[in-house]
């Protein structure tokens, strides 16, 4: 089948574009097992157990410690780079920050329990959305001049995390933190709509029959005396037989292929970008979560990246009136001028797509999914631009983590060394290119969306491809200018 | 079920050996082993003089110590020397370190400076070494 016959076959029936990746045996008999997930946490559990400590008790200068190397420059780098765009939240997988809680409210490492541990208390309704992790984002964001570059801010914030996961999963049911509290989970949630993987059911019928709902509720002698290897409901909420059709609250913990006792979930690999298609669940909460991460990756392109000092040392807590002036700058943008400009363009969408019925905040919450491709774009161009400077840190800080002389693999001595700075252009403009170009490709499919059964939607592309390209040439300027 | 225990044993194990055991480890090997074995370790961090220079302007050590110093510079080229015991790391590049080992063999105060005009108030790049009975 050529490429554009399965295009278009993939259009009419998107579940033809996508691979049954548990058809591999050994995938499918890995991901089946329960220990599984124990097995990636664990390691991560041992690093930042590192981190924490090197934050707390080692050297304060940033560039020599373990906890701001490896958090700031190595994880980050392999989290923006690679886990989110080509693994979704696959990091939610392995994360050891909510393990300790989520281990104490099961009773268990491994093994699943029937009961759980803890007041397993229902999560508030009116904090079921990102409004939380928006605003923890948002603030955490603030403060990053100083929790990226000292470590005992870093360890602290870290271990207070950690603490407020224990304290969330004791309380409340499942991973209520992962769900509505985690800052890092938010932003993974909203770029893991881009990945090329996903879980899905395999079978619409099947689900429908099946009276267990095993993969929201958890295995029961029932359930598994048809199938299934047992296994706990969907720790973030998420009923995958309903059907899930977007990957933003799906962890990849594969606690759904465990417990369905039909073998009916699967793990899928699919085009690139494909959740952005899906109107089903659009909210503002999200639509500002798009703001906020636009808007941070756009402030600290100025704040680390341009060329005034001014601002840096706002940023960096020199003084009490000039960090206010600095707060009210970033919050907002990230709060009140990112959303106005958006504001802006959807009256603008509106008018010119005369469609008056079509109400302004619809078409202001949909089409800041457009801004999904550009804004994770901008992160990896501003990932590139402190990550190949600075990861050479990386070597001296593995053979002494805390800075206190150690020389555990000989290579404490080893010197910084920017790598290949001069490429730094070449791979920022091609990715912030890509950004653009396939914003607009999700931009205009959201526009036969919001204007459905309308001939105008071809001149609303004009004023979004205005909107995109300032956004472009924003984040163009402050690389090459 | 049986199966099911040894697993949560084993993962309970390793789970205890990260959290509890590595950290614990971590600090005998730093506070109790290392003393005995190697020689007092000084890690001295250079920024230039508007930035607070050295991290300290005064290190004090015992008579006959052998002292190893990390010299790290923060943020553009430094060095150190302190001449009257014969000790210079040369330049040393911002973001990287040099270690000099120094034996403190005789009492008093010895001057160390920054070797290399790193900044309009290089001069101020000074310290002092005591080495005490």
């Amino acid at each position: 089948m050529s490429a554009v016959s399965v295009k278009a076959v993939a259009r009419v029936r998107p579940e033809l574009a996508r691979f049954d990746l548990l058809r591999f045996r050994p995938l499918r008999w890995l991901v089946r097992r329960r220990w599984l997930q124990f097995a990636l946490i664990l390691p991560n559990l041992f690093i930042f157990t590192v981190v924490i400590l090197a934050g707390l008790f080692g050297i304060p200068v940033g560039a020599k410690n373990f906890s701001i190397i490896f958090v700031w420059i190595v994880w980050w780098a392999a989290l923006i780079l690679l886990l989110v765009p080509f693994g979704a939240r696959s990091w939610c997988a392995m994360c050891p920050i909510p393990a300790a809680g989520e281990w104490l409210q099961r009773g268990a490492f491994v093994a699943p329990r029937r009961k759980g541990r803890g007041l397993q208390r229902r999560w508030p309704k009116s904090l079921r959305n990102l409004w939380v992790c928006n605003f923890g984002f948002a603030s955490i964001a603030l403060f990053s001049a100083i929790l990226t570059t000292r470590p005992i801010v870093t360890g602290g914030f870290l271990l207070g995390l950690m603490v407020v996961a224990i304290v969330t999963h004791l309380v409340y049911e499942r991973r209520a933190f992962c769900r509505y509290l985690c800052p890092v989970g938010g932003f993974l949630g909203l770029y893991s709509m881009v990945a090329p993987v996903e879980i899905r059911r395999v079978d619409a019928e099947v689900c429908r029959k099946c009276s267990y709902k095993a993969c929201f509720r958890g295995s029961t002698p029932q359930s598994l005396q048809v199938g299934g290897v047992g296994g706990y409901g969907c720790p973030n909420f998420e009923f995958p037989g309903a059907p899930m059709e977007r990957n933003t609250y799906c962890l990849l913990c594969t606690e759904c292929v465990k417990t369905c006792p039909y073998e009916n979930i699967t793990l899928r690999a699919r085009p690139f970008m494909a959740d952005l298609a899906v109107e089903k669940g659009r909210k503002l909460d999200e639509a500002f979560k798009a703001f906020i991460m636009l808007g941070s990756a756009i402030m600290y392109s100025v704040v680390m990246l341009g060329p005034w000092g001014w601002i840096k040392s706002w940023a960096n807590l020199t003084s009490a009136p000039h960090f206010l002036l600095y707060a009210a700058i970033f919050l907002g943008t990230l709060l009140v001028a990112g959303p106005a400009v958006h504001l802006l363009f959807s009256w603008t969408a509106r008018g010119v797509a005369r469609a008056k019925e079509v109400p302004v905040k619809k078409i202001f919450v949909e089409y800041a999914y457009v801004l999904v491709p550009i804004g994770l774009m901008g992160w990896i161009a501003f990932s590139f631009s402190f990550v190949l400077p600075n990861i050479s840190y990386a070597v001296s800080a593995l053979s002494d983590p805390f800075g206190w002389g150690w020389n555990l693999f000989g290579t404490s001595d080893y010197p910084w060394t920017p790598y290949y700075p001069a490429l730094l252009p070449y791979i920022q403009v091609p990715v912030l290119l890509v950004g653009l170009l396939v914003s607009l490709r999700v931009g205009e499919r959201i526009s036969r969306q919001v204007f459905a059964g309308r001939t105008r939607v071809r001149p609303v592309l004009v004023p979004l491809a205005a909107y995109l390209l300032a956004i472009t040439a924003l984040f163009l300027g402050l690389y090459l200018g | 079920m049986t199966r099911s225990w040894h697993l949560e044993g084993v993962a309970g194990l390793l789970v205890f050996l990260t959290v509890f055991a590595l950290p614990a480890t971590i600090f005998v090997y730093q506070f109790r082993y290392r003393p005995a074995q190697a020689p007092h370790e000084i890690t001295l961090v250079g920024s230039i003089a508007e930035r607070g220079g050295w991290n300290a302007q005064e290190i004090t050590v015992k008579k006959g110590q052998r002292v190893r110093l990390v010299v790290f510079s923060h943020d553009v080229t430094h060095g150190l020397a302190i001449p009257a015991l014969g000790v210079d790391t040369g330049p040393v590049p911002g973001g990287s370190s040099r270690t000099v080992e120094v034996i403190a063999d005789r009492e008093g105060r010895f001057r160390f400076r920054c070797t290399v005009i790193c900044s309009p108030e290089h001069g101020d790049m000074e310290g002092e070494l005591v080495v005490e009975p």
